[in-house]
């Protein structure tokens, strides 16, 4: 469980992106986080795996307040907690394998890994994260040479192989197309539900996120305007936060 | 409001004015580089007599330059490797989003920027009264100007780096050594070894000319034909030279427009792994045998190391000392080195303006005018500036105007080679849209693509310019004006003091003339 609380984060100063955000995501959820953009979707999703450091308010991860946690702690915390970004984020010359192999990182001593060395289990389970989502049969070429889907589903067999018990997606879908947005989301869904992995995901199409999420988070100039089940949610929740 | 009778009368004067005014700093740095048309046409048989003994080149000759021009590979090369390696350190350490600390870029950065303003001539000038002639001393200097260059050319790179291309590998719990591991390495070691070969065509052009001063390969016996007059001599060194140059040149630009090609995919994990132990067998193999290589290819004894260190720091010590009376020798020497390069600029630009609407495909009058004026053009630029004023010394006698006319003809090539190239990539659809109102090609030129391409000219014009002063700092080595002059005498009399002083001007004119350009540029976009 992630319990945010009273979160506020400042980029330069002047224009606040979060102002007290309180908002809870519990075990095996799938969450959306919607709102314009500026609204602080992307701010809240980094400051939950402590990519970006609040100015005032906790994030509890299991209990342990992830803002006060430096160097080995926090490294260790975030491997729990996968994330994939709207750019996917791949080194584009490396292989498919070794894209996905980053995942392990965390789990490895600096040295070995400066190494490119990885252990017989790094392998089996980069290759059972590309079979979940379907691109075993990419397992061994370029980065560079995917589709834009494709790349974004290495992106989540990387987050897999992190063994993670969230993952967090910003924007996963918002530079695909509609088909490939589409399987992606799907796999998302998938790993929810068979592997039980908790989803708290970004979008601003709110089609999108009604039909996959279990909860909506609205999100308006940094603060929460509304945080309910799906089918609890009025069209008029939803005109108030894009007004 | 402005009237059109308004626009036609300011448009008109404009123009006035900017021809005069180009004409007033035209006849001020012909002036200052005692520009003399009756010496130069008086001087024409004798530099084509010259040429004509060079059409003969004694063969039998190479024998003896052919170790020679090794050694002057060798010296690139390893310098290249060396500095190259050095030089992504240094870029990783002093890039903003790289840097384990935010004091190391301030500290370390404006003290590259000094050191990149002084040419690496005068490294080795001063080092050679350091560590005795030889190569030695000419492989550091180059050292250092490739760490110069590559931290230059590669810092903005990474700091144009995606800040989420390093969250990717920082979100799964990665490291900071894993960051650089996993993401930025692979992220900019294509861009790096299109760096090596850069700085390599850098450092073959230096390491001929290194030579002059003492600091090893080929330019020794260049400077010793060149005082004997042994013109035949000469004439074999120089097509060594040119092939050395073209060869690398043509190797650097090969590889550097495969590399994205370069690819061996795998089939199976198994394969995978062995390809890892194979590469990191080939790392440690090469690592040991270059080691191995720097340790024979640098000529020097550790006893004579030592020495050097020692009699570097009493040096450093008293070029500190800044010899402040010398100030008014330091003025007109500078004064004379921007004179040389303005002339040089110049009128390289203008040319290059005219020479470029021959040279583009798509402007030239025919396609094998392009092709022919293409090679010329090469030809041109493949000499260090320094060699070709040692040619018109025989015209017109040592001094700035020879310098002038070199660095002029040089930039010429070089100006010519990047504006026609701009000229290319501006793309026929301005040129199109112009020719079908039924004007000519060279109206086309004149209307469309000239004025569409202006501001990219202008601004390959401040680089030009930039690098030309540089150049002119160094011309006076050999005799051919401005700054140089003063500075190798002082060196060869170990005025330390006075030498301090002169290398902290050019290193101020240096950074005035960047700074002064680069606002230029700025507002120019």
């Amino acid at each position: 469980m992630i319990s945010v609380q009273d979160l506020y984060v400042t980029y330069d100063k002047r224009t606040p992106a979060l102002r007290g955000v309180t908002v809870d995501f519990y075990d095996g959820e799938f969450v959306g986080i919607i709102g314009l953009s500026g609204s602080g979707k992307s701010t809240l999703l980094k400051t939950l795996n402590g990519l970006v450091t609040p100015s005032k308010g906790k994030v509890l991860v299991e209990g342990n307040n992830l803002t006060q946690l430096k160097g080995k702690e926090l490294r260790n915390l975030r491997r729990e907690i996968g994330f994939v970004f709207q750019e996917f984020n791949l080194v584009d010359r490396s292989s498919v394998l070794e894209n996905v192999l980053i995942g392990r990182l965390g789990y490895q001593s600096p040295v070995k890994s400066f190494f490119g060395i990885f252990k017989e289990e790094d392998y089996q389970l980069a290759e059972e994260s590309l079979d979940t989502v379907g691109l075993t049969a990419k397992t061994f070429e370029r980065g560079d040479q995917l589709s834009g889907g494709q790349k974004q589903r290495v992106a989540i067999a990387k987050t897999l192989a992190q063994e993670p018990k969230v993952i967090l997606a910003d924007e996963p879908v918002a530079s695909l197309d509609q088909n490939s947005g589409k399987v992606v989301m799907d796999t998302f869904k998938r790993i929810q539900q068979i592997h039980g992995i908790s989803i708290i995901v970004n979008l601003h199409d709110v089609d999108l996120a009604r039909k996959y999420c279990d909860r909506l988070v609205g999100l308006k100039d940094g603060k929460v305007l509304f945080d309910q089940k799906t089918e609890e949610i009025s069209d008029d929740d939803i005109t108030g936060l894009y007004s | 409001m402005t009237t059109l009778r308004d626009y036609i009368v300011k448009k008109k004067k404009r123009n006035r004015l900017w021809i005069l005014g180009s004409l007033l700093i035209f006849s001020l740095t012909a002036y200052g580089v005692n520009f003399d048309l009756f010496r130069i046409v008086s001087g024409l048989p004798d530099m084509f007599d010259l040429v004509l003994r060079m059409l003969s080149p004694e063969l039998s000759y190479i024998s003896e330059a052919l170790p020679r021009l090794l050694e002057t590979i060798e010296m690139a090369l390893v310098s290249t490797t060396l500095g190259v390696l050095l030089g992504i350190s240094a870029a990783l350490l002093t890039a903003r989003n790289t840097t384990p600390h935010v004091m190391i870029p301030r500290i370390l950065g404006p003290l590259l920027t000094f050191f990149r303003t002084i040419p690496n001539l005068i490294w080795a000038a001063i080092l050679v009264t350091i560590f005795s002639v030889g190569k030695f001393p000419g492989m550091i200097a180059l050292t250092i100007t490739a760490v110069l260059i590559t931290v230059k050319l590669l810092r903005e790179y990474i700091e144009t780096l995606n800040k989420n291309l390093l969250y990717g590998v920082e979100s799964v719990g990665g490291s900071k050594i894993q960051v650089l591991r996993f993401a930025v390495l692979p992220a900019i070691f294509e861009h790096s070894l299109s760096v090596y070969f850069i700085v390599l065509e850098i450092n073959i052009r230096s390491a001929t000319i290194l030579g002059l001063v003492g600091a090893g390969g080929i330019g020794q016996i260049l400077w010793r034909d060149l005082n004997h007059l042994r013109y035949d001599n000469l004439a074999t060194l120089i097509i060594l030279l040119f092939l050395t140059i073209l060869m690398i040149d043509f190797i650097s630009f090969f590889v550097r427009r495969n590399l994205g090609k370069f690819y061996i995919p795998r089939t199976s994990i198994a394969s995978f792994k062995r390809q890892q132990q194979r590469k990191w067998a080939g790392v440690i193999i090469l690592v040991t045998a270059g080691t191995l290589w720097l340790s024979f290819s640098l000529d020097i004894t550790s006893d004579r190391l030592l020495l050097g260190l020692s009699s570097g720091r009493e040096i450093i010590v008293r070029m500190a000392q800044l010899e402040l009376t010398y100030i008014p020798r330091l003025i007109e020497g500078l004064l004379e080195s921007v004179y040389i390069a303005l002339f040089a600029t110049l009128t390289g630009g203008v040319g290059a303006v005219i020479l470029s609407y021959f040279t583009a495909y798509n402007t030239s009058p025919s396609p094998i005018l392009s092709m022919i004026l293409k090679a010329f053009v090469n030809l041109l630029r493949t000499f260090p500036p320094i060699i070709v004023a040692i040619i018109f010394f025989r015209g017109v006698g040592p001094g700035p105007l020879a310098g002038a006319m070199a660095l002029g003809i040089y930039t010429l090539g070089v100006m010519t080679k990047l504006y026609s190239e701009v000229i290319e990539s501006a793309g026929s659809k301005i040129q199109q849209s112009i020719m079908t109102t039924g004007s000519t090609k060279l109206n086309s030129y004149r209307y469309g693509i000239l004025p569409q391409t202006f501001p990219n000219f202008i601004s390959l014009v401040l680089y030009r310019l930039e690098s030309n002063i540089r150049t002119s700092t160094i011309l006076g080595i050999i005799g051919a004006g401005g700054i140089g002059t003063l500075l190798s005498t002082n060196i060869t009399w170990r005025n330390w003091e006075r030498v301090g002083l002169l290398i902290v001007g050019i290193a101020l004119l240096m950074i005035i003339i960047e700074k002064t350009s680069e606002k230029i540029r700025k507002d120019l976009i």
